[in-house]
């Protein structure tokens, strides 16, 4: 099969429902004239014209206000925010105008809108554009939450993010944008709501949010070293969350660790694990635990960053604490 | 300041159970006075205190399995010394493979065991008793493979195709743990059953003199009965032995048990050379080894040191019959009840008492000939009951 970078493999997912739907749009910071500055959009301005590929102001607020607005009247915007940390300006839109429109109009309104972003960590780029939050929105019913780690991934449940009712909050990783991965040239898509056992193992779950995922797996062959057998779950959506196969997984394992960028307080990996606990207490060997990143603000510093981020070794190390290995 | 000690009350003792504190934290206490009570394997006993003074702490619940030479209280000087903080350790089933385990930290009295959430569902699942299992997760935590390991069972494989049709479970009245005298006589008669090679003899017996003796000198038929046997067992050393591993120890204190129903269950406290004791002497013991039995009072003295047993079913209308060994002695009797039934002498058929006794042998220590003259030993005995007088 051939492989195509993630960035490609999102382009390729925005330029063909751009062929299949005229409805669809595109909006954002430099996606146009300057072809994006992750090159996701390279092209397709000049593909889809000005009318389709809007280049706009630097005001998230505007992005975020103007896509809802197309999307309740017919079209289907792809938004572009250029750093998740910018996601609290559009806040307002997304969470008090977009969430809830549908559930407020008894169904008769509805914003088919994908607001895509990326998170830097790793990319020393500083405390104010590295940030990974996306369990902010997990607090907001009415969005669905996309966190591809993989270039299949991506471009397969941007397809269904786009051809999705619902707002969608597609989140990618900046640091996977120039890796590389099969991608079937015939029409896919993978459905929302649904995780992938990347890894069968029987000792220990491992279940990885995003680029965590790939660290997830490199623990897991290292761990396979030690004599311990890793099973690996991408969750892929938050929101929502494939807890059944997580917790199926966790039944057989009676482990689990949960590895994500977010800072660990009130992170992703909490709401996870309360829910595991909730579903599968009597299968518990050990206690759950997170591996995430410190309650700090991101460190600029290359080497600070390096040593604040999770990576495949912390999670070893964590595995084996809690196996008592 | 004195410790309170689990006592050792027998060689075998690992551990003892509190069934009862007879004095509180703070009051005084007069030494030899008994200030609680202990379960062992075989009996409950009381044990007292080693000094005077105040019991100024006690550091095991009621329940609590102690391991022996742990302290389990505390007697402070009339002043009432600052007790120093104790861990007791309680009592843990030895490991039963030969994996090196790591060493469970003790665990504080009334604690409740540290075992993961998967652990307790299995555990509870096979009725297991958590604080009985060894841990060795993180911290001494029980895992769930410590709580499989326990119940020695695989995980079962996966079911096949055809799906278990539905059991019947008949309706369960009450569930009950082992442990006291019952645990004591399952392990004792398990581990008879595996190890010892039993052989059964039976000999009828005449009881004619045997009857008219009984109440003229106002004897019970068992008191006679340890009389007969403890004559015969010094004739016959090699059935008053006993075997551990590839030795075979044979005594000449002839300590001849005698098995004695209670509530709490079966007994065999022990008539000390009953050979050398006459057969008044040995009747009186019997007497008040019975009462005490029935008062759950017997000390682990009095049901250690046995190398014979005698057991008596005839007053529930037994014929016969073979009991087990009581390890690791080599034999014991079975007395069945005494009945009149008709008796040749010559051709001559007349009624007469008759009795059958039973000896169950530890083939491995003894053959079946020496066994036999052993058996006809004490038919004599019996049948000639002036001669034990």
């Amino acid at each position: 099969m051939r492989e195509l970078t993630y960035a490609d493999a999102l382009r390729e997912a925005l330029r063909e429902e751009m062929l299949r739907d005229p409805n669809v749009i595109l909006l954002g910071e430099e996606i146009g004239v300057f072809n994006g500055v992750y090159k996701v959009t390279r092209g397709l301005l000049d593909e889809f014209g000005p009318e389709r590929v809007r280049d706009t102001p630097i005001s998230e607020a505007a992005i975020a206000g103007a896509a809802v607005g197309l999307a309740l009247a017919g079209l289907k915007p792809v938004a572009e925010i250029m750093y998740m940390d910018f996601l609290p300006i559009c806040m307002d839109q997304l969470a008090t105008q977009a969430a809830k429109m549908r559930f407020m109009s008894g169904g008769q309104l509805k914003v088919p809108m994908v607001l895509r972003t990326q998170y830097s960590l790793g990319r020393q780029h500083g405390s104010q554009h590295s940030q990974f939050t996306p369990a902010w929105f997990l607090q907001v019913p009415g969005i669905k939450i996309v966190l591809p780690s993989n270039p299949y991934d991506a471009k397969g449940l941007l397809k269904s993010s786009i051809r999705d009712p619902n707002p969608v909050l597609f989140i990618e990783s900046g640091l996977l944008y120039r890796t590389k991965g099969p991608v079937p040239e015939e029409e896919y898509t993978i459905p929302l709501g649904q995780a992938e056992v990347k890894r069968k193992g029987e000792d220990i779950t491992i279940v990885g949010i995003s680029r965590q995922v790939g660290e997830a797996l490199s623990a897991a062959t290292k761990l396979e070293q030690s004599g311990i057998s890793a099973e690996v779950i991408d969750v892929r959506t938050l929101q929502p969350l494939d807890l059944k196969t997580i917790v199926e997984s966790v039944k057989r394992t009676s482990r689990l660790v949960i590895a994500s960028d977010d800072v660990k307080t009130g992170g992703v990996g909490a709401e996870i694990s309360a829910s595991v606990n909730e579903n599968a207490f009597g299968y518990l060997d050990a206690p759950i635990a997170r591996i995430a990143c410190p309650d700090t603000p991101i460190p600029f510093s290359p080497p600070l960053e390096q040593s604040y981020m999770p990576n495949a070794d912390k999670i070893v190390e964590t595995v084996k604490t809690i196996m008592g290995k | 300041m004195t410790e309170v000690l689990m006592p050792r009350l027998d060689p075998g003792m690992q551990s003892g159970k509190i069934v009862e504190w007879l004095k509180k934290e703070g009051e005084t206490v007069q030494k030899g006075q008994a200030i609680v009570v202990i379960e062992g394997e075989k009996t409950t006993f009381e044990v007292e205190a080693p000094e005077s003074g105040t019991l100024s702490r006690i550091l095991a619940g009621v329940g609590d399995d102690i391991i022996v030479s742990q302290p389990i209280a505390v007697i402070g000087g009339s002043e009432g010394v600052e007790a120093p903080s104790q861990q007791v350790e309680r009592a843990k089933p030895q490991p039963t493979t030969t994996a090196e385990t790591p060493i469970v930290q003790p665990i504080m009295s009334g604690d409740r065991a540290v075992a993961s959430p998967a652990a307790r569902r299995l555990a509870q699942e096979a009725g297991l008793d958590l604080s009985r299992i060894r841990g060795t997760g993180p911290g001494g935590r029980i895992s769930r493979e410590d709580v499989l390991a326990a119940t020695s069972q695989v995980r079962p494989p996966a079911q096949s195709v055809a799906v278990a049709s539905k059991t019947r479970q008949p309706r369960v009245m009450k569930k009950v743990k082992m442990e006291g005298i019952r645990k004591a006589v399952a392990e004792r008669l398990s581990f008879s059953a595996r190890n010892v090679v039993p052989v059964t003899f039976t000999m009828e017996t005449d009881a004619s003199k045997l009857v008219k003796l009984k109440d003229t000198e106002r004897v019970g038929f068992n008191s006679f009965a340890v009389k007969a046997v403890a004559k015969a067992l010094e004739r016959h050393p090699m059935m008053n032995s006993s075997i551990e591993g590839d030795e075979l120890t044979t005594y000449s204190d002839v300590n001849v048990c005698v098995a004695i129903n209670t509530d709490q269950g079966l007994v065999a406290p022990t008539i000390v050379n009953a050979n050398t004791k006459s057969l008044r002497e040995i009747n009186d013991e019997v007497v008040m080894l019975a009462d005490k039995a029935k008062a759950n009072r017997l000390t682990v003295e009095d049901l250690t040191g046995g190398t014979f047993t005698i057991t008596n079913l005839g007053a529930y209308d037994i014929d016969s019959f073979a009991p087990v060994i009581n390890p690791p002695q080599c034999g014991i009797l079975g007395l069945g009840k005494i009945a009149y039934k008709p008796y040749a002498s010559g051709e001559q058929i007349s009624t007469r008492p008759l009795t059958v006794l039973t000896l169950v042998f530890d083939h491995r220590i003894i053959d079946g000939l020496p066994a036999a003259k052993f058996l006809q030993d004490v038919k004599r005995n019996l049948e000639d009951p002036e001669s034990l007088l």
